[in-house]
């Protein structure tokens, strides 16, 4: 990162190989729709781009991204929420968002609808921490809240995919 | 014969997705296009810019009140106590702003001393007061007249402070936005308020309290509004 605020090309192409994937896939957890997902990927970028002078010396790169990102999906659904919808050129409606597999066959199947059922606020602490492979005190930062507050959630929403996933086991 | 964990070795889903060869290309081309050294102000810079701003405010209210023949007597000791404010100040800015996130203050130490600073301020500038009317005396008047006249002048200067504070620090905090712009605005507020205890006539404790200690939670609260857009990238 300091070699890129430095002017260095060829280091911004290794943070693109290096962020990228994972800033990818936690855009397209948050919004489910691969579109959307590289839309904001491209505005977690240009964000990047732009604030990279007043990165802190020292300061690890992924949660800072990866905060970026969040604060960029989350200006993006607030804009979405007070936006009007416009047909499209043809007159039909907006496309409806996927919806997920009503009945699980496999485990994974089991733990992404389990996971899309818990609150946001222990999906997303459990995401950062378990998926994007984000520290305590890393997803506390990124998440605005306290290292007490992320474990809280974490392990709430453990308690929750438990009870998912033995309800599915039983019936399996 | 008990049940496995279903959580025990769990197959979490990937974390990694590659994005599209298009995406990427895009991406590519902004970030990198006429792409040179863009080394911002460091962190201390941003934190020497902010006391900076504050000794300047102090200083012109210190030469307001030495033109306006305040007793130097008051004016010494109430320059003493803004000096340990500045310190203060100086403190808050390098505990809460200018070391990095994981190293910085936590969001409840921060959060603490935005409630917890403020009261001790109002406290200091109670306990420096040496006159004491009622508080119904003090809303007629004369003396209500002047706490707004006091309030409205300390509002004005403390916001240019924590404006030019908050664009020295603009795009610097992805984390918590709100409770840095809300720092901010303390700090604007706290300078603004120890300013006007040097230039103000008024000895009255409601006076101090409203007119110079209030502004602090007012300008802490308009930084937490204004940093949430100011300081994310």
């Amino acid at each position: 990162m300091e070699r890129y605020v430095d002017g260095n090309a060829d280091a911004f192409e290794g943070l693109y190989r290096k962020l990228s994937p994972t800033l990818m896939g936690y855009l397209l957890r948050l919004t489910r729709n691969r579109a959307r997902a590289e839309d904001l990927l491209q505005i977690t970028f240009t964000k990047v781009h732009r604030a990279r002078s007043s990165y802190l010396k020292g300061a690890p790169v992924l949660p800072w991204a990866v905060a970026i990102a969040r604060r960029s999906f989350l200006d993006e659904r607030r804009a979405a929420a007070v936006r009007n919808e416009d047909l499209s050129a043809d007159g039909t409606m907006p496309e409806p968002r996927p919806e997920a597999p009503a009945l699980p066959t496999e485990m994974s199947d089991a733990l992404e609808i389990a996971l899309q059922r818990l609150p946001e606020s222990y999906r997303e602490a459990i995401e950062l921490t378990k998926i994007t492979g984000l520290s305590i005190q890393e997803a506390a930062s990124v998440l605005g809240t306290t290292e007490t507050a992320v474990k809280l959630r974490v392990h709430r929403g453990y308690n929750q995919l438990r009870k998912e996933l033995e309800t599915f086991q039983r019936s399996a | 014969m008990t049940q496995k964990d279903p959580l025990a070795d769990l197959a979490w889903p990937g974390a990694t997705v590659a994005p599209s060869e298009t995406c990427t290309q895009a991406i590519k081309g902004v970030c990198t296009k006429g792409l040179c050294k863009e080394r911002g102000v460091s962190a201390i810079g941003r934190a020497l810019l902010t006391m900076g701003l504050s000794v300047v405010l102090l200083a012109t209210y210190t030469w307001y009140a030495v033109t306006d023949h305040r007793p130097s007597a008051w004016v010494g000791t109430a320059l003493f106590g803004a000096m340990g404010w500045l310190g203060a100040q100086a403190l808050l800015i390098f505990v809460a702003l200018a070391r990095p996130p994981g190293k910085r203050g936590s969001r409840a130490l921060r959060l603490g001393l935005l409630v917890g600073v403020p009261l001790v301020f109002m406290t200091y500038l109670a306990l420096i007061s040496t006159e004491h009317f009622a508080f119904a005396k003090f809303t007629q008047g004369h003396s209500g007249a002047h706490a707004i006249g006091c309030g409205l002048v300390a509002l004005f200067f403390g916001s240019l402070v924590a404006g030019g504070a908050m664009v020295a620090w603009r795009k610097t905090d992805p984390y918590n936005p709100g409770i840095s712009g809300a720092m901010i605005g303390m700090v604007g507020g706290l300078t603004s308020g120890v300013g006007m205890s040097v230039a103000c006539p008024s000895h009255e404790i409601f006076h101090a309290c409203f007119a110079h200690g209030m502004i602090v939670f007012a300008l802490a609260v308009a930084g937490f509004g204004f940093g949430r857009r100011l300081l994310a990238p």
